[in-house]
């Protein structure tokens, strides 16, 4: 009954990583509720500061702020790429970065210089492992992240974008359009692209603006990139659990169907041992 | 096992249990055992009856049991049995060689009656001394890829092909004859024990049409024969083979289709020899059976037996007693596994559970060895992942294992090839590599050098330049 230990070892492990998965299955879709929660929560807002943004934004402006400036040449561009710390999330990590691949070859195909910023262990190990240095590599964010991670994670490419050290900045995430729908998109961050506004509605309202338009846009321009930044971090946490939650069904759905083969495997085999037993019995009682 | 001739004595049949016969001869002139009986007689519907049987154990009573070489139809209590005083005997040398002889060493193939004055050996033989033992250790190429790399035969070595029904031992059998017996131009002996007899038919007609039918015997007792002609017709075509090594000192090539069922005849008359049966239902002489016939299967510093047995396996189950006492015999293992056929891959052998004693760097040396371990060790690899690619998916697994994954299945479906033999149904014909090609070819996937490819193009490909010639046609 060699082969019926054995199988009985495998039934056992395929159950138990069954139990991992379906317990992930579940974790993560108490976790994706409230964090697809603070998706919606934080989208009237950004709404707002676009809307703002586009009503103040005039193309006159453009010259006088350092981050509305557009280089007529990208000699060097910043890609920062979010991902999640873990794995177990179905294609959700793969995904990610083959869109950051894609976009990084076609910059550098164009002869810009590319600069990796990259949020979240599976990225990191991953462009480690093709031997890219990674300008920045950050590992602390958690599945909650806050405004203060978006700040310090922009915060310095700011500065060096207005001193014009980098020349665009481009941000990969998982878009959170639904549970089942968290596309890997890029967002281009800096330059500022204030979001179109239909050009009657900026007619029909005329501000008076105090402070002044400047004054506000000085305040506004980096409010902006930073909401951008959290929210594209807050759609990625949303999305990693709403893909965990997707792999971990589909696995233990997987696991359930091996083993109900492997059961019958087993209850075949033990079967015939008995049947072979009871007959070597029988014909070595009947041979005496 | 005596073979001198000793006083003729007529006996009288006193049982007949279908292929079992109870002999009774006068007190004092009792056949010794192993010795062939012959019953001719005519039957009550008229039809003439020739029967030999051999004698297999003294039951007492002045009785003998024995078992009948062929079908025991209209045999009856009482009729007469003559001890022919010796053993069955075939024709050795020449007079067997481009013939199709039964167990009894009697032609069946329409053709001349061998004649009286040729020399004949009895079947029974002692194996040879151990000191008479040549062990060898020169590899023999077959052009069968994943045979050559993985199990290399030991020239003068026992190569056991072991499979399930319709893996497809017999064709690789028919392939490894097509492409070592054929180019050998040595002799060889093919014998077929229990297995198709349309098979064994097509074999004596492709030996003629390539011209080399007076370089083979065939010894042939095929499934329609009653197991006393299955139980020995092994030990018959070994006899001719016996006979060229230690004569001749030639060196012989011996194929064996199909070993099992020569165990099963064993096991079919073994509970009507009154034995009572052992592990499985099998004769609880197995063991014993087997050894008798493996151990006179061999090298000797006169000349060399290299064989090829094709071992059935029921139920697929290799720890059946049948496949697993003829395990340990076997110099070089090749193990024909389901799961690949149903991959659709032929030849499907297993490359984890294949195995060769030569498979040793001090024999095949250090290169051959190294692409094979690393062969072995990639598909290892990727068995022990298939699980988890079944229950979380390929989208987990590192980027190094992704690799290995990539790099197996290039291997697996590489270890496919089209056969000679097998063109009528593949339509591909048959590419036969060389030793040195397969470990080249095999060196650079496994250093992942066609990993651009797709996995369609290793797919019955010969060598690794078929790969790349596939792969641009798939490309368009």
């Amino acid at each position: 009954m060699a082969k019926g230990r054995e199988l009985k070892g495998r039934i056992k492990t395929v159950e138990n990583t069954r139990k991992i998965t379906r317990t992930m299955e579940m974790v993560a879709t108490s976790k994706m509720k409230r964090a697809a929660d603070r998706v919606l929560s934080a989208r009237p807002y950004a709404m707002a500061l676009g809307q703002v943004l586009s009503r103040v934004f005039s193309p006159e402006l453009a010259e006088q702020f350092p981050l509305l400036r557009r280089p007529a040449t990208v000699k060097k561009a910043a890609v920062v790429l979010l991902t999640a710390n873990r794995g177990l999330a179905g294609g959700f990590n793969t995904n990610l970065i083959r869109e950051a691949r894609a976009r990084v070859a076609e910059l550098e195909k164009n002869g810009t210089e590319v600069e990796l910023h990259i949020v979240g262990k599976k990225g990191v190990g991953y462009f480690k492992y093709l031997g890219r240095s990674l300008y920045v590599q950050r590992v602390d964010i958690s599945d909650r992240p806050t405004s203060e991670d978006a700040a310090s994670l922009v915060n310095e490419l700011m500065t060096r974008y207005e001193k014009g050290d980098v020349d665009a900045v481009f941000m990969i995430y998982a878009q959170y359009k639904s549970a089942l729908s968290t596309p890997p998109t890029t967002e281009q961050v800096l330059p500022v692209v204030p979001p179109a506004t239909t050009s009657e509605s900026k007619l029909a309202l005329d501000f008076i603006l105090a402070p002044s338009a400047e004054a506000i846009l000085e305040e506004l321009l980096p409010a902006y990139v930073r909401n951008a930044v959290y929210r594209a971090l807050v759609e990625t946490a949303a999305g990693e659990q709403s893909a965990r939650r997707t792999a971990m069904k589909n696995a233990t759905d997987n696991a359930s169907d091996i083993l109900q083969t492997l059961r019958r495997t087993y209850n075949t085999a033990r079967q015939a041992q008995i049947t072979q037993e009871i007959a070597e019995i029988v014909g070595g009682a009947a041979a005496l | 096992m005596a073979t001198t001739a000793a006083p003729t004595s007529v006996g009288k049949i006193v049982q007949v249990i279908g292929p079992v016969i109870d002999v009774e001869f006068e007190a004092d002139t009792l056949p010794e055992l192993y010795n062939a009986l012959r019953i001719k007689a005519i039957a009550p519907d008229g039809n003439e009856i020739d029967v030999v049987v051999e004698v297999q154990q003294h039951i007492g009573r002045n009785q003998v049991r024995t078992v009948a070489m062929s079908s025991t139809d209209g045999v009856t209590r009482g009729m007469d049995v003559v001890d022919t005083g010796a053993a069955i005997s075939v024709p050795v040398g020449a007079p067997a060689l481009g013939r199709i002889l039964n167990v009894l060493g009697v032609p069946v193939d329409d053709g001349e009656p061998i004649p009286e004055s040729a020399l004949r050996w009895p079947i029974h033989r002692k194996r040879p001394d151990f000191t008479a033992l040549d062990p060898k250790t020169e590899i023999l190429e077959t052009g069968i890829k994943v045979i050559d790399l993985i199990a290399p035969f030991v020239k003068g070595g026992k190569i056991g092909l072991f499979g399930g029904a319709g893996v497809g031992k017999t064709v690789v059998i028919q392939e490894l004859i097509n492409n070592v017996a054929k180019g050998h131009g040595g002799k060889s002996v093919f014998c077929g024990v229990g297995e198709r007899t349309r098979e064994g038919n097509d074999l004596y007609l492709e030996f003629k049409e390539a011209g080399i039918l007076d370089k083979v015997a065939l010894i042939y007792g095929q499934m329609n024969e009653p197991p006393g002609a299955r139980l020995r017709v092994g030990l018959a075509g070994l006899t001719v083979a016996e006979y060229f090594r230690d004569v001749e000192n030639a060196d012989v090539l011996v194929f064996v289709d199909n070993i099992f069922r020569f165990t099963q005849a064993g096991s079919e008359v073994s509970a009507l020899l009154g034995r009572m049966p052992s592990a499985v239902g099998y004769q609880p002489t197995l063991a014993s059976e087997m050894g008798d016939l493996q151990e006179r299967i061999t090298s000797t510093q006169n000349g060399s037996i290299t064989s090829v047995q094709a071992i059935y396996v029921p139920a697929d189950d290799l720890t059946d007693p049948a496949p697993a006492t003829a395990f340990a015999h076997i110099d070089a293992t090749v193990n024909l596994n389901r799961k690949i056929t149903e991959l659709g891959i032929y030849p499907a052998v297993d490359p984890l559970d294949s195995t060769s004693r030569i498979l040793d760097p001090q024999y095949v040396g250090e290169r051959h060895y190294a692409a094979a371990t690393q062969t072995q060790r990639i598909l290892q690899r990727y068995k022990e992942l298939q699980d988890i690619i079944a229950i979380l998916g390929m989208d987990e697994l590192s980027e190094e294992d992704k690799l290995v994954v990539g790099r197996a299945r290039r291997l697996q479906r590489f270890m496919s090839q089209p056969f000679a033999v097998a063109e009528q149904f593949t339509g591909i014909p048959g590419k036969y590599v060389k030793l040195e090609e397969t470990i080249s070819s095999f060196e650079r996937i496994c250093a992942g050098e066609f990993d651009s490819l797709p996995e369609q193009a290793f797919f019955m490909a010969g060598g690794v330049d078929d790969v790349v010639a596939n792969a641009k046609k798939l490309q368009g």
